[in-house]
């Protein structure tokens, strides 16, 4: 009889005793889950500036070539038709 | 008391039951344990995200400033260039309009058929003197247009080729007629006031015509003979009249006929 009452009585203890997550937890792990959401969203948007720089860049640096390509060939074109003078 | 016993565990075992079942329903099945180790896990994650961030924006200051710096080398660079060739930018602008156009006039005049060109002669020399005053730019030199002009010039002179030919395709006809009706000969043609009013010039119409006519005294009917633009004899015209009459007074010498 003392048996039974003492399964019972650490039965219904170790039921009750078991540790939950509670709403705050919960709602914690759902910002959390938020935040690193909006993070990868943050890293996809600086992924493609970053892209867009670099083409920009590159854009800039042919237009750069381009232009120092004409300046000296501009500068011969002037030589040409005016030998007398030198272009700085 | 048997039977009390068996009333004790019944209730106890509700009574578990439904501790159990209520921790169900408020906890949504985590267990501590568990959340425990998901925040671990997700705090690991938000950190390491917000590094790789960090890392590209970063980054893309860094890009930002290059290429303001490019920029702004650019800019210095295209006043470089510009003062070379003593220039704006919108003159440049107005220069690349005006060549655009001027090709496309010239364009437009080297499809037309002969006569129609040699209609707008005062037109294409305009463009002519249009494009000599482009040529004079140093804007012309400019690598941006250098070869445009040089085309441009080159399909001009062949307007101008075109052109030269104008007078002698403004040139009048004139269809031979038959003696008995017309006394169509080269001299008569000539003494004709609508042709030269002069007989002498009849060498003119011979020479311009040597194609078709061998001998000057022989031409025929429904032929159709270029006539020159009036003027003076030129020297292969005087020659040809110079050779045509020693022909003839060394035949009457010695009495032989063609």
């Amino acid at each position: 009889m003392r048996a039974v009452l003492g399964l019972m009585v650490a039965s219904l203890i170790i039921a009750g005793c078991t540790k939950y997550a509670d709403k705050d937890q919960v709602q914690q792990m759902t910002d959390m889950k938020n935040q690193i959401s909006s993070l990868q969203q943050q890293i996809q948007t600086a992924q493609q500036q970053n892209s867009d720089l670099k083409k920009q860049i590159s854009d800039k640096q042919d237009q750069m070539k381009k232009l120092q390509d004409n300046e000296q060939f501009l500068q011969q074109k002037l030589q040409a038709a005016h030998p007398d003078t030198t272009q700085h | 008391m048997k039977n009390f016993m068996l009333l004790a565990v019944v209730a106890m075992l509700f009574a578990i039951s439904s501790v159990a079942s209520a921790q169900d329903t408020t906890q949504q099945e985590m267990k501590f344990d568990d959340w425990q180790a998901q925040m671990t896990s997700l705090t690991a994650q938000r950190d390491s995200l917000k590094m790789v961030l960090s890392g590209l924006d970063s980054n893309n200051a860094a890009l930002k400033s290059q290429l303001a710096s490019l920029d702004q080398q650019y800019q210095s660079e295209m006043q470089k260039y510009l003062g070379m060739l003593g220039v704006t930018q919108a003159d440049m602008t107005a220069f690349d309009q005006a060549l655009t156009t001027l090709a496309g006039q010239i364009d437009s005049y080297n499809k037309m058929a002969d006569q129609d060109l040699c209609a707008h002669q005062t037109e294409v020399k305009a463009v002519g003197t249009q494009l000599d005053s482009m040529k004079a730019s140093k804007m012309a030199l400019a690598a941006e247009f250098y070869s445009r002009v040089q085309d441009l010039a080159n399909s001009y002179a062949q307007l101008q080729a075109r052109i030269a030919n104008c007078a002698e395709m403004a040139m009048k006809t004139y269809t031979v007629g038959t003696w008995a009706r017309n006394r169509d000969c080269l001299w008569n043609i000539s003494k004709k006031p609508k042709i030269y009013d002069d007989p002498w010039k009849w060498p003119k119409i011979y020479v311009a015509n040597r194609d078709q006519i061998k001998n000057p005294d022989l031409i025929h009917p429904k032929e159709i003979l270029k006539i020159p633009a009036n003027g003076p004899l030129s020297k292969e015209e005087s020659a040809a009249a110079k050779a045509y009459y020693a022909k003839k007074a060394r035949m009457s010498r010695t009495g032989t006929g063609e």
